[in-house]
């Protein structure tokens, strides 16, 4: 097995499609076992020269060994798929975007130029297509945000055994892969094995990454400092400023709506954005830098078995209310998110964690279920890690926003003074904090929030507010690119857009069809097409699992399918 | 006589308790039409987390929440804690219901308010044009505007006005939200937070934070209010015409009273007669245009968080708002059947 070892920089994150495969005149298959994909060599020698329509489109019926074939046509060809293959393609139109729908129709057009293939489209709304997708959908679109800013992320909730996808792929040499890199603590060999597993993984294609989102602010011509727009995804308060005055109140507007402050009951980027900037870390990200640093740590460790981790936290730390903030605030943390596990909540991210134990009050020690893993201070700085006040929050049950602003339980870079949720909230700076976001740069924050994004566009432009956040339009932030009212600011983005392939219910007769078909579609999907169209730029190319920006993200799939 | 009165009063209870004893009844369908409905169309956690979590998780989670149990187990328990007053909390952001029902309940009644308002000064004044001007061009232009704004989707017709008078246009009213948020803002810091803003900006006594509310009340308020203005042209012209055919108001012009005082004194007010039976349908038509009007100025009413949790299929907090909205129609209806019932002998049980 050849792997393609480029290390690439690749800038993409991105979101899905849903491709439902009909097999019209294909008997559908239930062969649960995998077929080995052709060695890498032979698959891109196959594909140096990717069919176009017109050749393509010369090829109605299955030819195997014809010489004269190339691209995805001779891939099809040679594992005898009879063409055109008749595919329905499954995406949602409101979960994802507006621009769902044009993505689809963008890619159904690629696909049918070819010949090769005949697609149907067909949408469902979310909660419908939430509960369909793994029993009934074989080709679908999904998108994905990641929980933490490492390669991990992206890679073992797709790929396992028994992920989160359902669509039945499992492939040892890839579990293993996974299972290697998450214990590898040296860096550079773990982005190697990274860099292996996905171009082991774009020879299977379970998924056909498409598109890496961007992260967009829009702000008003009077903010002199803008978000910092980095790979931890964060949206901090703390360094934004306008009007070169540190005591200016900064207006900001999101549609990323809130389920609770109680960290323990949310699981969105809305509540997370909130909590980011009012509860402490053990372990945050400081501007510009994606790899968690110690925040009321001092310093952390693993030890000598690689299976606890412990922290020595700061002394002398004070939530706002005036409450000791110790290491027994961070076990109460940890402990009630198991205990809780509310079913809206992030607990889940926990899987690793055994037990926490206070051996003195400014020292932490996480027991953990496997040694050395290396994801364990990612999710320390995930949305499960925001440390909340053990002498306010509720250990068995969620604690209401309401009781949480009146108790002051913050001790992040912000407090929140006046809190209507999902309406208007007021953040004043926190001036005891002395976390990695820095002093705040602004007299406090008014966040909006929209329902409608057309009316957070109205009200930057308007000058209502300073600074516009997710999400708003392709269309909106093209249009406003060109206003001089407004600045469009980017950053790299964590957001993916894929299409998902049921390995075991999609068209083809054998495993080794479905690959070929699979790789077809790789082959005839123009992601520069889909990102510049569709997307005007704010998503793109996606080349690989990893999203660029990322340690070991590399280009394998297009490196692959689309030289 | 004596004795006929006391019957007529008598009678006239009667149908009132009739009228008020209905309400139970109608609410209880559409909370019971409303809770079957929800269920079939999926769940809050599927609706959130269905696309990151593994199928065992999430019906873990699904089982957690109590949403596996058997249908009719969760219905009597629902009514149970209505009945005790207890609504739920939503679960898409954890609010107590009976918080949302207020809160947003009163800015969507400040809303509909406004839209009688603009419906009264529109529809009222051109009514009667239209009727003392009958089949003239006065009369068909009025009459075209009645359709056209009564014809037009609220929605439509919010964007319109969005467009004309937003950033986008003359750029001189707000587009969205019931004030500014440093509005809002300071009167909650000045402690006034009766949920009714032009109550709140009245108490502060600040002209800044007055003005700043009815600016923003103008486009909601003219897009509801239009609406009704047109129901309210067509009514009134038609119900005054009707009435200047009567023998009481020929005769009143046979004694030579000018025709503008046949008009507003004679029969003007016998004409609003039937404006007031329809009123308590065309409150809930309100009702329902609120939502759309809510949802495009982005006015946090009942119908703005309706919407809301419809998407995210909470059904707590859809069946308590329809609860609430359900209430809200029903006691009107009632209040408008009572003064009905005052105002015109005829209408009795």
């Amino acid at each position: 097995m050849a792997f393609s070892k480029k290390f690439a920089a690749a800038l993409a994150v991105a979101a899905t499609a849903g491709l439902v495969l009909s097999a019209c005149g294909n008997s559908k298959h239930e062969d649960t076992e995998t077929t080995t994909p052709p060695a890498a060599d032979e698959t891109a020698a196959a594909e140096t020269t990717p069919a176009t329509g017109d050749e393509a489109g010369d090829e109605t019926e299955a030819a195997g060994g014809d010489e004269t074939l190339t691209g995805a046509a001779k891939v099809l060809a040679d594992a005898g798929v009879a063409t055109p293959v008749a595919l329905t393609i499954q995406y949602n139109p409101d979960h994802y975007g507006d621009a769902s729908a044009e993505e689809y129709g963008a890619i159904k057009e690629q696909l049918e130029e070819t010949g090769l293939f005949t697609v149907t489209l067909n949408s469902t709304e979310w909660v419908t297509y939430s509960q369909e997708r793994i029993a009934n959908y074989s080709i679908y679109q999904l998108g994905w945000f990641p929980d933490y800013p490492d390669a991990d992320n992206y890679l073992s909730v797709f790929f396992s055994k028994d992920n989160f996808l359902g669509n039945k792929f499992d492939e040892p040499a890839v579990q293993a892969l996974i299972d290697e890199q998450r214990v590898t603590t040296d860096e550079a060999a773990r982005a190697e094995l990274i860099s292996q597993l996905q171009s082991l993984v774009a020879e299977y294609l379970p998924t056909l990454p498409l598109l890496q989102g961007r992260q967009v602010a829009v702000i008003g011509t009077n903010v002199n400092e803008p978000p910092v727009l980095d790979a931890s995804f964060q949206f901090r308060f703390a360094n934004i400023q306008k009007d070169n005055d540190p005591t200016a109140v900064v207006k900001v507007g999101t549609t990323d709506m809130v389920t609770s402050l109680d960290p323990a009951g949310s699981y969105d980027n809305g509540s997370y954005l909130v909590q980011t900037n009012v509860y402490p870390m053990v372990l945050s990200f400081a501007p510009g830098n994606p790899v968690p640093t110690p925040e009321l740590a001092e310093s952390c460790e693993f030890s000598e078995d690689g299976a606890t981790y412990t922290c020595k936290i700061k002394d002398g730390l004070k939530w706002a209310n005036g409450n000791t903030l110790d290491a027994n605030d961070v076990k109460f943390t940890f402990d009630r998110q198991l205990t809780i596990a509310d079913p809206e909540g992030p607990s889940s991210l926990l899987g690793s964690l055994d037990s926490v134990t206070v051996p003195d009050p400014l020292t932490v020690e996480f027991h953990l279920n496997a040694p050395n893993d290396v994801t364990w201070e990612q999710i320390l700085a995930s949305p499960v890690g925001p440390v909340v006040d053990d002498e306010v929050f509720s250990a068995t049950e969620l604690t209401p926003d309401a009781d949480i602003v009146a108790a002051n339980a913050f001790a992040g870079a912000y407090t929140i003074k006046t809190w209507k949720i999902n309406e208007v909230a007021e953040f004043t700076p926190n001036p005891d904090y002395a976390g990695v976001q820095g002093t705040p740069q602004n007299g406090g924050i008014i966040m909006t929030y929209y329902k409608e994004s057309s009316n957070m566009r109205l009200n930057i432009e308007s000058g209502e507010d300073d600074v516009a956040w997710r999400s708003l339009t392709a269309t909106d932030i093209a249009s406003l690119e060109s206003s001089d009212a407004v600045e469009v600011v980017y950053g790299p983005g964590g957001e993916i857009r894929y299409i998902v392939f049921n390995v075991e219910t999609m068209p083809g007769d054998t495993p080794e069809q479905k690959l070929a078909i699979r790789q077809a579609i790789a082959m005839s999907i123009d992601r520069d097409e889909l990102s510049e169209v569709v997307y005007a730029g704010t998503y793109s190319p996606l080349c690989s699992y990893v999203p660029e920006g990322l340690p070991g993200a590399n280009t394998a799939v297009c490196d692959l399918y689309n030289q | 006589m004596a004795t006929k009165q006391r019957s007529s009063s008598a009678a006239l209870l009667r149908y009132l308790g009739v009228r008020l004893a209905l309400v139970v009844p109608t609410v209880l369908i559409l909370v019971t039409l409303v809770f079957f409905l929800m269920r079939v169309i999926g769940d809050p956690i599927s609706a959130k987390l269905g696309g990151q979590l593994t199928p065992d998780e999430l019906e873990r989670r699904r089982e957690a929440a109590g949403y596996n149990r058997p249908i009719f187990v969760q219905y009597f328990e629902y009514l149970g804690n209505v009945v005790q007053g207890d609504f739920g909390t939503a679960s898409k952001d954890n609010r107590k219901i009976l918080d949302v029902v207020l809160t947003n309940g009163a800015a969507t009644v400040e809303l509909v308010c406004w839209s009688l308002i603009i419906a009264f000064l529109v529809g009222i004044p051109l009514g009667r044009l239209a009727a003392r001007y009958h089949d003239r061009l006065a009369d068909v232009t009025i009459r075209f505007f009645a359709v056209l704004v009564y014809a037009a989707p609220v929605f439509f017709l919010g964007l319109v006005l969005k467009l004309i008078f937003g950033a986008h246009g003359l750029g001189i009213l707000p587009t969205s939200m019931r004030v500014s948020r440093t509005t809002e803002l300071a009167l909650a810091d000045l402690g006034y937070d009766s949920h009714f803003m032009i109550v709140d900006a009245l108490r502060s006594g600040q002209w800044v934070y007055i003005s700043d509310v009815l600016k923003h009340a103008i486009l909601p308020a003219v897009a509801l209010g239009l609406m009704e203005a047109g129901i309210f042209i067509r009514l009134i012209r038609i119900n005054l015409l009707e009435t200047l055919r009567t023998d009481y108001v020929v005769a009143a012009r046979a004694r030579g009273v000018a025709e503008r005082r046949v008009v507003s004194k004679h029969a003007f007010r016998n004409a609003l007669i039937p404006v007031v039976t329809v009123m308590g349908m065309e409150i809930a038509l309100m009702l329902c245009g609120a939502i759309l009007t809510e949802t495009t100025f982005e006015w946090p009413g009942l119908g703005y968080a309706l919407s809301q949790y419809l998407l995210a299929r909470d059904f707590v907090a859809v069946q308590g708002i329809v609860t609430a909205i359900a209430l809200l129609v029903a006691v009107i209806s009632f209040l408008i059947d009572v003064i009905n019932a005052l105002v015109d002998p005829r209408v009795r049980y």
